[in-house]
């Protein structure tokens, strides 16, 4: 974490000021009912809140939240916002992980805030509270294009959030998740806007239905995400129990993994890519562990790793559906010459990152490296000089902290 | 076999076309009390139904699940029970032509089934008190009246679509209907529920604020589908996965390789012949694939050793199940194992080792592993010793019965044996003693 009492200021001041700044608006009546009833939505959908392996939290409420925006008043609106969000917080007695809750809380205060400020100033609000039966296109125009500003400026502020503390690359950041959470962002506006319809004609109870709806979603998207982490937990303690097998390799997959995420993390990987380096990584000489011992290669006495692990790898890999993204970046190890040409293929990087990552592992602890050595070199050719400078730059600067502060960078 | 097919078809046949007759009778009746007319609204239901439907997600033991559902329960609500049925049928013919199976059987099957479902769903919704939601829009007010109603509906819909969808599969493949239900639609029950009311939104929606409304739906909808799918994707394989690493970490032993799939064969018949769930029988596959984890922490000198094992190296042995169980706990999916892993070695009369239970206190899990283990370990060759033929390690086993071996899963195992041996169904087995 970089600066992390500097952000943290920052953090707060943010909350201030977009818990301050709405009531500069005229606040008009307040529909207490309204109020009350999106305030125990989103303090319910708080404590449904999707805890993700890196210790963030997937929030479900924030489809909620823009059904609050189009149809409360501003000051009134960010009160609950944030207030249903630290009650939920205290609630679930996550009391050490203030940081996670001023960070998520200043982001959606200053989204709330700048949206329902939106929202007053197009008319959006007025018109909705006041027409009977059916709204015009234009009101649907207007709320439309207030939930999409939601939506992306959450999006905007949790990446600078995470470039900050992380010290990664903000556009790089706010690009690579605009794809991979595109559909996220489309369910939250489509139920942000029916929040408003069905409350228009059932109040509570339509917010009660939406409710349901959000956790039917969250409880597919756990469901998921136990069966990745059953796949991602599996595989590790399996990988570790095959180097447990052999002598002096115990260790070497996971500190490989460990480097390569670092590398990766600071190469601009990120979601399935960095994934994908990291099974890799971890199970990069997984095709070693089948051989017996007398198979293995004895070179001035050690034992080392015959030429062909790599193809021996690919075989065990390929056998497993959920690894099918790491099957080409071992192909690569195995057959450098068949790999892809553009110079910044994120294949071609990842295998290079495992086996200068490999090389490095086994030359500090004093072993002979695989019989097929300097495959680095051959896949590391295949890399434009400038791309192939950054990695090794990012290499060496995983290997220090690695091994010095012996990191554990594949935790995820 | 083939005989049974026969039958199976034969039965699978009559079932179908008196589901035919069930639905087209009662469609013919609910026409007459409640006709029904078409509207935009209606269409555009209809094929956003149909839509829903041909990305429905296929479960593990062949049936479907669909988000669809939501979509034909909003049509009931709107339309009622007779729009309901003929909106639920048309919609899986799309989906029914595209399929690269084309099977008349089970197109008329799928029709009928969806037809039925929604006639009980709405008729149940209708008796309960429900009322169109295109000529009265639900309120603050009479919400709360609408709410048995539509509990009234899910569960018709689910009862009849996931009864009769388990009895088909459960006529087709012969495995009891119960355990079909089980696998494939009780995790399902509680969210088919929550999607009932989800169809009552949409109903809500489309009435009050027309089509705008109803494609709001898509989009969350297309997401939860997504998510079933790569869930029940990934789940289905997860089995196959832990069996591709385990079989690396055994093949550095020429006298292990493919024990634990074989011990896993033997379990999983054990279990089904003992009539466990099918959640536990999955259960006992994977503790089967992983039982002997923990020999990676033991000495491979010792493993592989020609020869009498001396006191210390057979304590060491004794430590695999400890260490495999401890291995696997740290996997949380996998903890619920770590029991049947430490306990795979206990025997009835207390004599075993992991931690010296007896009887009762043993997992009946641990106890079909037990069996199937030693009966792979009696009929592959060991460093120390040649294989058993089939009827010594059957003999065995049964001499064991009672004192080494749980003799409800000796008797299992014997069952089975004998029977695969009559029908020669499973020709995995007759590699077993090729070692002999």
């Amino acid at each position: 974490m970089r600066r992390p009492g500097l952000i943290r200021i920052a953090e707060a001041a943010v909350l201030a000021m977009a818990l301050a700044l709405p009531w500069l608006i005229p606040p008009g009546s307040t529909d207490l009912v309204a109020a009350s009833s999106f305030f125990v939505a989103l303090l319910i959908l708080g404590l449904f809140d999707v805890l993700l392996p890196r210790g963030d939290a997937a929030d479900v409420g924030g489809a909620l939240a823009i059904g609050a925006v189009l149809l409360l008043n501003p000051g009134v609106c960010v009160a609950i916002v944030v207030g249903a969000r630290v009650c939920a917080h205290v609630v679930q007695k996550r009391g050490r992980q203030l940081d996670y809750l001023l960070g998520s809380a200043a982001r959606r205060a200053a989204t709330t805030a700048a949206c329902s400020v939106l929202a007053y100033l197009l008319g959006v609000k007025a018109t909705i509270s006041h027409t009977v039966g059916q709204l015009s296109p234009t009101t649907y125009a207007g709320m439309v294009l207030v939930a999409l500003c939601f939506v992306l400026l959450e999006l905007v502020l949790a990446q600078l959030q995470s470039s900050l503390r992380h010290g990664r690359r903000f556009i790089a950041l706010v690009l690579s998740n605009l794809p991979f959470q595109g559909w996220l962002l489309a369910a939250q506006v489509s139920v942000g806007l029916l929040s408003v319809l069905v409350f228009r004609s059932m109040t509570f109870w339509g917010l009660a239905l939406v409710v349901l709806l959000l956790v039917v979603m969250r409880q597919a998207f756990v469901l998921l995400l136990d069966i990745r982490q059953a796949y991602h937990s599996t595989i590790e303690v399996l990988a570790r129990a095959m180097e447990a097998q052999t002598k002096g390799r115990l260790g070497h997959a996971e500190r490989v993994r460990d480097i390569a995420t670092l590398a990766g993390r600071s190469i601009g990987l990120h979601g399935s890519g960095l994934e994908s380096l990291q099974y890799a990584a971890m199970l990069h000489d997984v095709g070693a562990e089948e051989l017996s011992d007398d198979q293995a290669v004895e070179d001035d006495g050690d034992r080392c790793l015959p030429s062909d692990v790599p193809s021996r790898s690919v075989v065990v890999v390929e056998n497993v559906e959920f690894l099918a993204d790491v099957v080409p970046i071992l192909r690569i190890l195995e057959t450098p010459e068949t790999a892809p040409r553009a110079g910044r293929h994120h294949r071609v990087v990842s295998a290079y990152i495992v086996s200068r990552a490999s090389d490095i592992d086994d030359a500090r602890a004093g072993a002979s490296p695989a019989a097929g050595t300097g495959r680095a070199e051959v896949v590391g050719a295949l890399l434009r000089g400038q791309t192939r400078r950054e990695v090794e730059l990012a290499i060496l600067s995983a290997e220090t902290l690695v091994y010095r502060t012996g990191t554990e960078a594949g935790s995820r | 076999m083939i005989v049974l097919a026969d039958k199976t078809t034969i039965r699978l046949r009559v079932f179908i076309v008196g589901l035919a007759l069930a639905a087209a009778g009662g469609l013919v009746l609910s026409v007459r009390a409640q006709p029904t007319r078409v509207s935009s609204a209606l269409i555009v239901l209809a094929i956003l139904t149909a839509v829903a439907d041909s990305l429905a997600v296929e479960m593990q033991q062949g049936g479907v699940m669909s988000v669809a559902y939501p979509l034909s329960s909003a049509t009931i609500i709107l339309f009622g029970p007779t729009a309901g049925a003929i909106v639920a049928g048309l919609s899986c013919i799309p989906s029914a032509i595209s399929r690269e199976d084309r099977s008349w059987e089970k197109a008329i099957f799928n029709v009928s089934q969806l037809v039925l479902a929604a006639l009980v769903a709405g008729w149940t919704y209708w008796a309960l008190g429900g009322w169109r939601l295109s000529e009265d829009l639900l309120s603050t007010d009479n919400f709360t009246h609408a709410v048995l109603p539509v509990l009234g509906l899910a569960i018709g819909a689910v009862a009849v679509n996931t009864g009769l969808v388990s009895m088909a599969i459960s006529l087709s493949t012969g495995a009891p209907f119960k355990n079909v239900w089980q696998l494939n639609y009780a995790w399902t029950t509680s969210t088919q529920i929550a999607l009932t009311f989800v169809g009552l939104v949409i109903a809500q929606v489309t009435a009050s604020d027309g089509m705008v409304g109803l494609f709001l739906f898509v989009v969350p909808l297309l997401i939860a589908r997504q998510f079933y799918q790569r869930y029940t994707g990934l789940r289905s394989t997860y089995a196959g996965t832990v069996r591709s690493l385990v079989a690396v970490i055994e093949a550095k032993d020429p006298y292990t390789r493919g024990h634990s799939e074989r011990v896993a064969s033997y379990a999983t018949a054990i279990a089904g012949a003992l009539g466990l769930r099918p959640t536990h029988i999955e259960q006992i596959e994977l503790a089967a694939l992983l039982h002997d984890l923990g020999k990676v922490g033991v000495s491979r000198r010792i493993l592989v050793k020609d020869g009498q094992l001396d006191s210390e190296e057979f304590s060491e042995i004794e430590r695999h199940p400890a260490i495999g169980a401890h291995i696997i706990e740290s996997v949380p999916f996998l903890a619920d194992l770590a029991p049947l892993v430490l306990h795979h070695h206990e025997r009835p009369d207390g004599t075993g080792y992991g931690e010296g239970l007896s009887g009762d206190e043993i997992p009946v899990e641990a106890r079909i592993l037990a069996v199937a283990d030693c009966y792979d370990a009696m009929t592959s060759t060991r460093p120390y010793r040649a294989a058993l033929t089939k009827s010594a390690a059957a003999a065995e086993l049964a001499r064991g019965a009672g004192s080494q071996f749980d003799p409800a899963a000796v008797g299992a195992l014997l069952g089975w044996l004998g029977s695969a041996e009559e029908s020669a169904q499973y020709p995995g087995l007759a590699d077993v003693g090729d070692s002999t």
